[in-house]
């Protein structure tokens, strides 16, 4: 059988059995099975096996389970209701205050953790309920939370950009500093849309009465906003700046939030001993799903070049009769797809070894390439059909939100993604300049 | 193994075997050191007319760095590339394979492995260990930079509290003499040295150093190379898969490996040259540790492995008494037959 | 029928006990890098041993947890057509995936690791990342142990659909 027909079969089966819905660990590593026996030999197994114990001792790694687990002690330390209760009292009489509200929270939250459901369920469950009662709009309303949520995935830490450091061959802690500015320019870039739509239709999101607002001294609004913007930006400031002036590497400086998040709980009294077990508990649970995808992943990329499908992919994507940004948009155009079939850490897995040396031969910075891919896996969390922003959503949202509400609320965001991925092309120095002083 | 062998008849009738193979290396594309492999793959394909071939997987595409040789030994892969050293946890003796403070230049290594009876105590040691795997030497440099650094390090007082980076024995013994020796990763040794987290570190020869570009955050290259006086590198194959070779490709494969051997040595020794008169156009100072350090080291160096050779005999005191037996003949011929160098214009 | 069920329910607890004491290993964790990085830049004094620690450590609940969430259904999936479909339906392809993608790679796994941990083992195979050189054995065999669970609870959920599917209604 030929390489090319190998490749098309290995790849259409994997997309075929996890969308009939099995666990897509098992899918990789069976699918990996399946073709590493009929096309390599029984060998193959032993792949399976030193990828297993190379994942487990990957140094980087470890900064997953530490991210999860400090963005769960903040998610119970009750730092969001103290955030979202600021913002109501600083913005609510602003037309889409809530709205604002919302992303700005968001925005914070993405920074002290690295997966996007936390931040997604988080103010679904405190923010949308909020917007109801006041008559907001609700696609809007439910598309400004999956667009915030999201952004947990790619401002630092990130668990996305964790996996993707190591399978690039690229410092975690560049990729961490590259990630902030594309961050917040599209977190800016929400908020902006957020205004003029509010502004020219205020029916999307009134202006709370006078009545709804506490009446606040502006003593009051200090002492609220250094309660709860101010610890957490310390929170984040200590570990992001132990990476950027090389006082931690990453895994280390995971280890220190970590650290400095159960120190911040405790301040707000609500490190309980349920607290930290369910922050124990969840962190083993979600740690232990991600490695076993991680390594099958591995498995399958592994048996993936060893039959030939790299050397065909390459060849494709190579032979493509375009000019440089032309491949550049196809190799992101792939990337988008596979994240709406595959799961993100697979499609990192698969793609990014693949593309990474194809995008340095045709002279992009491999920094800039890496954070252009980050960012289209990012609009993939939040695009239709498969998008896990919206399922954790619509998981915990009231019943009079229906599905079709979020996919409505979310494409205005996803054009702002693209405008955004179009300006970082254009201005690549958005990417590159906080790495670059590093 | 999972080598693929296929059948072609020729035209004049000859039966001519196809083989391909698969290499793993611990390298990343990106080193000098990936081209030793990447060359001697080449050579062998060319001569054998594409009879010959041999894939070579980067680190971490088919298996990681550190587990090519479990790999290898199961036959998941037919062969790859590495230092020796980097198995000091499965064969204590391993280092004496890749590199020995203070103890074997270039010229003297590669005479004791090829002629001296060292590349018979090589497989030895592995069979001893179990692995099922065969040894070629592929691959050889100069001494490599001791240490980019901010200040001068020429006695012992200057390297007493430095944070440095070393790896094996080496940075045993310079524990020993209140070096405070850290274990960075290669990729990490340019911003621990420009943020002072180190305050100086080793890594390769000056030709693989220039690469990553030590000499923009520092002041000092110290030479000698006392802690890796010569670094030797190998390809394991398979022993299944080497038995299945046909006897004039297994000819092939070992001529060629000693043919690339010679190219990386007098290559990288030319490239290194020329690297030290560019660092020195950039401003950084050499800085030759002295004599009497250098013979302190040596003492310590050996009286380490004089030590564990009596704790631990078998194969591991049998290398290091064919080491020192080989090296002062090797020293005493030498003396005997190379004139002084003389004027140098 | 009962006892068997029974027999499952006491499977899934003992994973679970087991997944949830080893959880608390990340709190040693976080422990050991606040200390490393503590005492590096304190007292200038880097420990050799928090490196190979603390892959031991999070290899540990990692493979440890593996069985437990499997028992939860938490390894992640795309339900968008699974969720659709009827409960007999439903049985059948979990039990055609798990023959088909699931016990051939976990057996064959287990199968060759043993040998391989006997292997290392016997030579007393030490760890060569870092400069501590720890044994790496019980590594490689706490490794093992997860995957064993993590086998048992797929056959405890085969098991699982295949009364299922003979019975459909809710999943036993
Ligand atoms: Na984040
Ligand atoms: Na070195």
């Amino acid at each position: 059988m030929s390489p090319e027909l190998i490749t098309l079969l290995m790849l259409g089966t994997l997309i075929i059995l996890i969308v009939l819905g099995y666990p897509i660990a098992f899918v990789l590593g069976g699918v990996a099975t399946i073709f590493g026996l009929v096309f390599v030999g029984p060998n193959v197994i032993n792949f399976f096996m030193l990828k297993m114990y190379g994942t487990l001792s990957d140094y980087v790694l470890i900064a997953i389970p530490l991210f999860i687990f400090m963005g769960a002690i903040i998610e119970k330390s009750g730092l969001a209701m103290r955030l979202y209760d600021a913002m109501h009292i600083l913005m609510g009489r602003l037309r889409g205050g809530l709205l604002i509200a919302t992303i700005i929270t968001c925005t914070i939250f993405a920074a002290a953790t690295g997966v996007i459901g936390a931040s997604v369920v988080t103010m679904g469950l405190l923010a949308l309920p909020a917007m109801m009662k006041y008559k907001y709009d609700i696609p809007m309303a439910t598309g400004s939370i999956c667009a915030g949520g999201t952004l947990g995935v790619l401002i630092p830490p990130s668990v996305l950009i964790l996996v993707y450091g190591p399978t690039a061959g690229i410092s975690v802690g560049k990729l961490f500093m590259a990630a902030i500015v594309p961050g917040l320019l599209l977190a800016s870039a929400y908020v902006i849309y957020v205004i003029i739509r509010c502004y020219m239709n205020p029916e999307l999101g009134p202006a709370l009465p006078k009545s709804a607002v506490k009446e606040v001294t502006t003593g009051r609004k200090i002492y609220l906003f250094a309660t709860s913007v101010l610890p957490v930006s310390l929170l984040i400031l200590s570990v992001l700046g132990a990476i950027f002036l090389g006082i931690a590497a990453p895994t280390e400086a995971a280890g220190i939030g970590a650290f400095a998040s159960l120190i911040l709980a405790a301040a707000y009294r609500n490190l309980t001993w349920q607290n930290l077990k369910e922050a124990v508990y969840s962190t083993m649970k979600i740690s232990s799903m991600i490695f076993l995808v991680l390594i099958a992943a591995g498995f399958f990329t592994t048996i993936f070049i060893r039959v030939g499908g790299g050397r065909v992919v390459t060849d494709f994507v190579t032979g493509l009769p375009f000019p440089s940004w032309g491949i550049l948009v196809v190799m992101l155009l792939i990337v988008f797809l596979m994240g709406m079939f595959i799961d993100w850490i697979g499609t990192i897995m698969i793609a990014v070894p693949l593309f990474t040396p194809i995008a340095a031969s045709l002279g992009y910075d491999p920094i800039w390439f890496a954070m252009m891919v980050i960012v289209v896996m990012q609009t993939g969390f939040l695009t239709p059909p498969f998008a896990y922003a919206i399922f954790y959503l619509k998981g915990i949202a009231p019943p009079e939100v229906k599905t079709g509400h979020i996919y409505k609320g979310v494409i205005p965001f996803i054009i702002i993604q693209f405008a955004v991925i179009i300006l970082l092309a254009l201005f690549p120095g958005l990417i590159t300049w906080l790495p670059s002083l590093m | 193994g999972c080598s693929s062998t296929t059948s072609n008849s020729s035209s004049d009738g000859v039966s001519q075997e196809k083989v391909k193979w698969q290499l793993a290396t611990s390298w990343p594309d990106s080193i000098m050191i990936q081209d030793m492999p990447v060359q001697w793959a080449k050579m062998i394909k060319e001569i054998s007319n594409g009879r010959f071939e041999i894939d070579v997987h980067p680190a971490g595409s088919l298996v990681g760095a550190a587990e090519v040789l479990d790999a290898t030994t199961s036959g998941t892969v037919d062969a790859y590339h590495t230092f020796s050293g980097y198995w000091i946890g499965k064969m204590s003796g391993s280092p004496f394979f890749s590199s020995v403070p203070m103890t074997m230049e270039p010229f003297m290594y590669m005479t004791w492995i090829y002629e001296g009876g060292g590349l018979e105590l090589w497989q030895r040691m592995y069979d001893e260990a179990g692995y099922n795997v065969k040894i070629i030497p592929l691959g050889i440099q100069h001494p490599e930079t001791l240490a980019w650094s901010n200040k001068p390090l020429k006695t012992l007082d200057d390297w007493s509290g430095l944070k440095y980076r070393g790896v094996g024995w080496w940075a045993e013994i310079l524990r020993d003499n209140n070096v405070n020796v850290t274990s960075v990763p290669g990729g990490e040794i340019y911003p621990s040295l420009e943020r002072g987290v180190i305050d100086a570190a080793e890594f390769s020869s000056p030709f693989n150093d220039k690469g990553l570009g030590f000499y923009e955050v520092t002041d000092y290259l110290a030479g000698p190379g006392m802690h890796q006086p010569s670094t030797l590198f190998y390809i394991g194959i398979n022993k299944d898969a080497w038995n299945a070779l046909p006897a004039d490709l297994q000819v092939l494969a070992e001529t060629a490996a000693r043919a690339t051997t010679l190219w990386s040595w007098t290559h990288d020794f030319d490239q290194s040259m020329k690297a030290v008169d560019y660092f020195e156009e950039k401003g950084i100072k050499q800085v030759r540790v002295d004599e009497s350090v250098q013979l302190k080291l040596q003492k310590d160096t050996w009286e380490l492995l004089d030590k564990r050779s009596a704790d631990e005999g078998g194969v591991f005191a049998d290398i290091w008494a064919s080491m020192k037996d080989y090296r002062a003949k090797f020293i005493d011929y030498e003396d005997l037959m190379v004139p002084v160098r003389g004027s140098k214009q | 029928m009962k006892p068997l069920l029974q027999v499952f329910s006491y499977i899934d607890r003992f994973h679970e006990f087991v997944a949830k004491m080893t959880a608390w290993l990340i709190i040693v964790l976080i422990f050991t890098m606040t200390f490393e990085v503590g005492s590096r830049y304190l007292f200038s004094n880097p420990t050799i041993w928090s490196y190979d620690l603390s892959y031991f450590l999070s290899s540990l609940f990692l493979m440890f947890g593996m069985a437990y969430t499997l028992s939860v259904k938490g390894h992640v999936n795309i339900d968008i057509f699974y969720a659709r479909f009827t409960p007999r339906v439903k049985a059948g392809f979990d039990i055609a995936f798990a023959l088909l993608l699931f016990f051939p790679l976990w057996f064959l796994i287990i199968k060759l690791m043993i040998p391989h941990f006997q292997f290392s083992f016997n030579m007393n195979e030490r760890s060569s990342f870092g400069s501590w050189f720890p044994i790496i054995w019980p590594f490689k065999l706490w490794i093992l142990f997860g995957l064993i669970m993590l086998l048992v609870q797929g056959i405890v959920e085969f098991l699982r659909d295949v009364l299922w599917l003979i019975k459909g209604g809710e999943r036993p």
